[in-house]
């Protein structure tokens, strides 16, 4: 009886507050995160592309990509929710919210002022949602979620190079500490989207509503808009409400929409930006249109079972860092494996299906004759058995009466299977290269 | 006077009679033992005035169709280990057989042993280091390289980390040195034509020769001919793969190149690797991608090989400095290099490689042709047939992966599995047992006596 008192006692300590509930919810989500970008784990099951992937605003370009698959479901579902119950995600989801919530009590009680909020975020949220609706998405990768991932990228690499991956991180933390909550509420871009959405939402609510309303009390005196949405004039600055009801379009909307146009034309001048680096299978021909899908996750740096993937840490190509880049050292691409575009949370790496690979390849084998083992009848022919789709064939050249391995290019995947094969050091006579920009 | 016949003078008759007539005799029958083939001198002897062959089993044109009738083809041997092919694969299996106790026979199509070693002049001896230069092809190929070293002229660049040349003559004199020692039966000139059968295994060999259509009986037949001709004719499943098919040429005159006049121009190409023989060059040719089972192949390539080897040594000889090379001689055998492949109850695998993984049952242990790559194993299994018994493959035509059968077709790979076969088919063949249930586990004590290394 006493132990089933002391039991009771403890489940009452225990009952928790809906707060309580939200701050478990957090909790798991972020463990579960943690655990999977630091730990690896659900490496090639579906949900390996989370945490990256349960960001609506990823699952928006991976829906525009790739169209519908499980976890897209999952990230419009929790953005549906956002839209009803206004930053629902910020508050009970997003692994980088709490940790941002606690490096601002942190702040808080060192005793730090908080800053008032530039509206940055929802400015970025309406653009980057603007410019994934035209395909080449703006920014996207300043999404909370691919902050969170991009980090730990530096797992998968040696030395001290990978620690820079954190910086976004600590930019975000440093916002949350210094401003007080300022990143949340200020600068993330899936927190602004969500403002504004849930603007959007109550508003064509508010407006239904009214329709519906007036056509009740039919022949009955207009109720003042304002009097439905109970806001009560425009008395505070930031109010969603205040400013739909006041049937204009906020200015920050309307620069955030501005941003996002301008962009939407900067894929033409997409050629300009030539591959210069390999890129994961299923990367689309356009560098450019990758890098801005490419959130830097670091989903297919961890995935990939040949360790062929890796952070593009060069400065000098600033526009791409951090990005996936294909290195042949020990290994090739396997060539029955998908899990990098599996993983993927906005389909910059779109690889759904072994085709895939021919159309958008990692790159192509080029052949340099000059050293090359066989055009100085030497025994080789490695690069030909080695290939996995027989693009490689050894052509027979009368004038010569010599051989050269020539690479078929609707064949070759870039799977690197030649490259490594080749057994000339250290230059290899038979090397991958970058597609050229279409 | 008188002529007196009386004792004294009939002596001396008969005394002389005798003389003359025994050395009359004696010459007349020194003649008839004089052996039949060899004759005498410059003369050639009448063996048989008027002979007429047997025409009844020939074959017959009829309705079109060239029909041969059944007949019976005459045992000209029984054996317990029978390897056919005498090249580097073949000439390890028969010698490791005999010394692992059974009685050989070695059947070999050429006049010569070594197959391409020496017939198809692959004088480099490629794959048989691995990384960091470690040499893991040991055993009989190992002990005929060091044979190669006594003789003057016998190798080159033969130190640790390095892949040697050798002189082919040099090379078919310590093989018959080692096959002699080892008291192997031999024929030579006799080309397997087809495998003899019973029930589910292979029984010997049928072969043709000047001797006409023989058999040869045996408990275990090793099939070392290099294109699986025996393992095919037995009706064991295979890959028919497409190689390049080259010819190799020996050019002289290397030494008396005049070095200031050629530095004038940039060097020609094709001028080969060294060899042994001072100012003798070996020079590889790569060829086209053909079917090396197609006689219109082979007789195609044979004489634009040639052909080209010749004319392109004239352009060289051109060029201002080289006026002293000529060509020494192309390759009596044709370069092919890979045409039947077996599919054995295992495989070498390129995976197998990247992995380094260890097989229980490993017979031989192959390297890379620079020792860019760790050492891969054989295991027991690529040598036998998924379902044909009494057969074991050795050689370039065991049971790999395409990525592999470049490795595998490397001399000292031959080799390596060459040995394993001998090993294993004596083994079988002494144990009375097939040579798919044989203990792998004695196979490889075997080996390893024998100096072989298994990793």
């Amino acid at each position: 009886m006493e132990r089933f008192q002391i039991f009771m006692n403890l489940k009452i300590r225990f009952r928790l507050t809906r707060r309580g509930w939200r701050h478990f919810v957090r909790g798991i989500v972020l463990v579960f995160a943690l655990s999977i970008v630091v730990f690896g784990i659900g490496r090639g099951c579906w949900w390996g592309t989370l945490p990256s992937g349960i960001s609506p605003l990823l699952a928006f370009a991976k829906w525009r990509t790739s169209g519908w698959e499980a976890v897209v479901a999952l990230g419009a579902f929790l953005g549906l929710i956002s839209l009803w119950r206004k930053r629902w995600f910020c508050r009970w989801i997003c692994p980088l919210g709490t940790c941002n919530e606690l490096v601002s009590r942190a702040g808080k009680k060192v005793g730090l002022p908080g800053q008032s909020a530039w509206p940055v975020g929802q400015i970025l949220g309406t653009a980057i949602g603007l410019t994934i609706a035209a395909g080449t998405p703006l920014l996207l990768w300043l999404d909370p979620l691919a902050i969170f991932g991009s980090g730990w990228q530096a797992t998968t690499v040696a030395g001290v190079g990978g620690t820079a991956l954190f910086l976004p991180l600590l930019v975000a933390f440093a916002f949350s500490f210094f401003g007080v909550g300022l990143w949340c509420r200020g600068l993330c871009p899936l927190g602004g989207l969500q403002k504004v959405g849930h603007g959007l939402f109550k508003f064509l609510g508010a407006s239904l509503q009214r329709v519906v309303f007036r056509s009740m009390r039919f022949g009955k005196q207009e109720v003042p808009a304002a009097d439905v949405t109970g806001a009560g004039g425009p008395s505070n600055p930031f109010d969603y409400r205040a400013e739909f009801t006041a049937a204009k379009i906020p200015r920050r909307i309307i620069v955030g929409m501005a941003a996002g146009s301008l962009w939407s034309f900067v894929p033409w001048w997409s050629s300009l930006a030539p591959r210069r680096h390999l890129r994961p299978p299923g990367a689309p021909p356009s560098e450019l249109r990758f890098l801005s899908l490419c959130v830097r996750c670091g989903n297919c740096l961890r995935v990939c079972p040949a360790g062929i993937l890796v952070p593009d840490l060069s400065w000098a190509s600033w526009s791409g860092l951090a990005a996936p880049v294909v290195l042949f050292k020990q290994e090739m691409c396997p060539p029955s494996c998908l899990q990098c575009g599996k993983v993927c949370p906005t389909g910059a790496i779109e690889l759904k299906q072994i085709p895939d690979k021919f159309e958008r390849p990692i790159g192509r084998a080029v052949v340099e004759g000059e050293i090359c083992l066989l055009a100085d009848e030497r025994e080789c022919g490695f690069c030909r058995a080695h290939c996995p789709t027989q693009a490689i064939r050894l052509q027979f050249t009368e004038e010569t009466y010599s051989v050269l391995p020539v690479v078929n290019p609707a064949r070759c995947t870039g799977c690197g299977a030649c490259e490594i094969g080749c057994p000339v050091e250290p230059r290899k006579a038979i090397r991958v290269v970058p597609c050229p920009s279409p | 006077m008188t002529f007196r016949f009386d004792r004294r003078r009939w002596l001396q008759s008969v005394g002389l009679l005798g003389f003359f007539g025994s050395w009359i005799i004696s010459e007349k029958s020194r003649s008839e033992e004089l052996p039949a083939t060899e004759g005498g001198g410059f003369t050639s002897s009448i063996l048989n005035p008027a002979k007429v062959q047997d025409t009844r089993f020939a074959p017959r044109l009829s309705n079109g169709q060239v029909v041969q009738p059944a007949r019976e083809v005459p045992i000209i041997s029984r054996t317990q280990v029978l390897v056919v092919g005498a090249g580097p694969a073949g000439v390890a299996a028969a010698v490791a057989a005999r010394r692992a106790g059974a009685q050989v026979t070695l059947v070999e199509r050429y006049g010569h042993f070594g197959g391409l070693w020496t017939g198809g002049l692959v004088l480099l001896v490629l794959g048989h280091i691995v990384t960091g230069g470690k040499q893991v092809c040991m055993g009989i190929g190992e002990e005929m390289l060091r044979r190669l070293e006594k003789l003057p002229g016998g190798i080159i660049n033969r130190k640790p980390g390095q892949n040697p040349t050798v002189d082919a003559e040099a090379l078919k004199y310590v093989m018959v040195e080692m096959i002699e020692e080892a008291n192997v039966e031999v024929f030579l000139h006799s080309w397997a034509v087809d495998a003899i059968l019973e029930e589910e295994g292979v029984r010997g060999v049928v072969f043709e020769s000047k001797s006409g259509r023989q058999a040869i009986v045996a408990d275990v037949v090793v099939d070392a001919t290099g294109d699986g001709d025996i393992f095919a004719a037995a009706g064991a499943e295979f890959e028919h793969r497409s190689h390049n098919i080259g010819l190799v040429s020996r050019i002289g005159g290397i030494d008396k190149i005049d070095k200031e006049r050629a530095a004038k121009t940039p060097p020609p190409r094709r001028l080969g690797g060294p060899t042994p023989a001072p100012g003798v060059n070996w020079v590889n040719l790569t060829g086209p991608e053909a079917d090396g089972l197609d006689v219109r192949v082979l007789t195609r390539l044979e004489l634009a090989h040639r052909k080209f080897i010749w004319q392109h040594l004239q352009k060289i000889r051109q060029l201002p400095g080289y006026e002293s090379l000529f060509l020494l001689e192309t390759a009596p055998q044709l370069g092919v290099r890979i045409t039947r492949v077996l599919k054995g109850l295992a495989t070498v695998r390129y995976a197998d490689l990247k992995s380094g993984r260890r097989f229980d049952d490993v017979v031989a242990v192959g390297g890379s042709t620079n020792g860019q790559h760790g050492e891969w194993q054989v295991p027991y299994g690529a040598l036998v047939p998924q379902k044909v018994d009494n057969i074991l493959a050795a050689g370039r035509c065991i049971s790999a992966e395409m990525q592999m059968a470049d490795l595998v077709r490397l001399i000292p790979n031959c080799f390596a599995t060459g040995h394993a076969a001998g090993v294993a088919a004596a083994v079988a063949a002494l144990d009375r047992v097939r040579p798919r249930d044989v203990d792998v586990r004695k196979v490889q004590k075997i080996l390893k006596e024998q100096g072989a290394y298994l990793g």
